[in-house]
């Protein structure tokens, strides 16, 4: 995944969560780690992903069922950590002449995360304020992607190394 | 706790809206806000629930002020939250309550990382009646270390020490409480200690002071300007600094046995920059933070999985996507 923060920890952490009995299943579902899953997959270096077990459409069933859930929680974990490391927000959107600070936002999410898969932003039901038809952002364009993991390297830099070990939670909680 | 809090629920106007670019806010609380359904006016020496007598001033939020108190059952400090009395303040700080005891319920041994709640009541005032909420006495938070760190990043083995007790805590509120807190962000975990000993040592006065004489410390006429301020008397800006300057100066001719006027105390900077205390800061402060625990504070916007008080959550820089705002899902 794009994101070694976020993707290992929150799905880490909600894995393991899962793995440690049915306590959270709430209504009749469970409870999933979708930012890994809204976003399939962006780059090539796999050897950290953690690869659900369970079928990527009932994972999207759950983002697009629920409204919000604790993954908001998560999402936020993932910002304070990064500021945590680098001092820096990691979302700091503004609104421009022809902007929204939502747009921005969005804008952001995507530059580090990489494209929101179509099958996500056409069943969003506002989508259509913020998205064309192609599934672009409609008043901003020029995205400047930069994968988190780089940004972390090249920005701030991290060694790799460190990078990877920031995404060593284990399942039972641990550091590896 | 916390200080510079972010939205409430039940009221969306108010800082959501306009998302503030800066999530903390280092000045004081507006005065004009000590009005009917604002702030209750709390003066040092005021004693609380029978129980607790307010020693001096913590921190604020948009929606409650904190204050350090001395638990007259106890013996022990304790930090005091005195919410707004507005309708939609005290109902939000009901829920705040109701949530907090589940989570103290359910965390018996205080192992989970999130602030305990240690009693709650009613406080009637000139302004209407306020929820007040006792929690543990904390340190700083993470916003201050972020900053000691001059914004340059905090080292490593630390962000994995602390990120681990937070997402323990998160944990445990998601999977045992049921509970998301929708706020998350740096000034809303506190270490459990402050970083510099200067910090401490302001309450230490505060506490030192009121012990040499009880008696005295809760007889304290309440500060005439605040008074003025809370009937909601407006003053020019002279006036106020007349009114202010005239207290300060009482307050140094020891006309009030030293003791230090919260409000006053907190401008100056903790009042203690000319005490030569300046660096008796003992271990170096990483060594000083491995063995800190952190704590998740603020249940100000939390809310239950199965019932959530808003559709409006999080400020915005950690803002979710599936949230609403965003409108990525519906």
């Amino acid at each position: 995944m794009h994101c070694l923060l976020w993707d290992s920890w929150a799905i880490r952490y909600l894995v393991g969560r899962r793995s440690s009995g049915g306590r959270h299943r709430k209504h009749g579902r469970q409870r999933h780690g979708w930012l890994c899953d809204v976003w399939r997959p962006f780059d090539d270096d796999r050897d950290y992903f953690f690869v659900p077990n369970t079928h990527d459409t009932e994972y999207l069933q759950v983002i697009l069922g629920a409204k919000y859930c604790a993954n908001a929680d998560i999402w936020s974990m993932a910002c304070l950590v990064f500021e945590l490391v680098t001092g820096d927000f990691l979302f700091d959107p503004k609104s421009g002449h022809r902007f929204s600070r939502d747009d921005d936002h969005l804008a952001q999410m995507i530059e580090l995360l990489g494209d929101i898969p179509s099958s996500v932003w056409r069943s969003g039901k506002n989508s259509k304020e913020f998205f064309n038809r192609e599934g672009a952002l409609r008043r901003i364009d020029r995205l400047k992607y930069w994968p988190l993991k780089d940004v972390l390297v090249d920005k701030y830099d991290l060694p790799r190394e460190e990078v990877r070990l920031l995404s060593g939670i284990s399942n039972d909680g641990s550091w590896q | 706790m916390a200080s510079s809090k972010p939205s409430k629920p039940s009221n969306k106007s108010s800082k959501h809206a306009e998302d503030s670019d800066s999530p903390a806010s280092d000045s004081e609380e507006s005065s004009s806000d000590y009005r009917p359904g604002g702030y209750h006016a709390v003066h040092l020496g005021e004693r609380f629930n029978g129980r607790y007598v307010i020693l001096r001033k913590l921190g604020w939020g948009h929606f409650s002020t904190v204050w350090l108190v001395h638990d007259e059952e106890t013996s022990l400090q304790a930090a005091l939250k005195v919410v707004k009395s507005a309708e939609h303040y005290t109902a939000a700080a009901r829920d705040e309550v109701l949530i907090l005891q589940h989570v103290r319920d359910l965390d018996g041994s205080d192992a989970h990382h999130c602030c305990r709640m240690l009693d709650s009541f009613d406080h009637r005032g000139p302004h209407g009646v306020h929820v007040c909420m006792v929690f543990e006495v904390l340190g700083d938070n993470l916003l201050s270390l972020i900053r000691h760190y001059d914004h340059d990043g905090i080292p490593l083995g630390i962000v994995k020490k602390l990120s681990r007790e937070i997402l323990e805590g998160l944990a445990f509120l998601h999977d045992e409480c049921g509970v998301i807190h929708t706020d998350l962000k740096p000034e809303n975990v506190m270490l459990k200690r402050h970083l510099k000993r200067r910090q401490e040592v302001a309450n230490e006065r505060a506490v030192a002071s009121y012990e040499r004489d009880p008696v005295a410390w809760t007889k304290q006429a309440p500060s005439k300007l605040k008074i003025l301020v809370s009937s909601g008397k407006r003053l020019t800006k002279n006036q106020r600094k007349k009114l202010k300057k005239k207290e300060k100066r009482q307050r140094e001719e020891g006309a009030e046995g030293g003791i230090l006027e919260g409000l006053e105390e907190m401008r100056l900077g903790l009042g203690l920059e000319d005490d030569g205390l300046e660096e008796e800061d003992d271990a170096p402060v990483e060594e000083k933070l491995m063995g800190m625990e952190c704590k998740i504070v603020d249940f100000g916007n939390a809310c239950w999985e199965e019932k959530h008080f808003t559709e409006e959550i999080q400020t915005r820089q950690y803002r979710s996507p599936e949230v609403r705002a965003l409108l990525i899902v519906g």
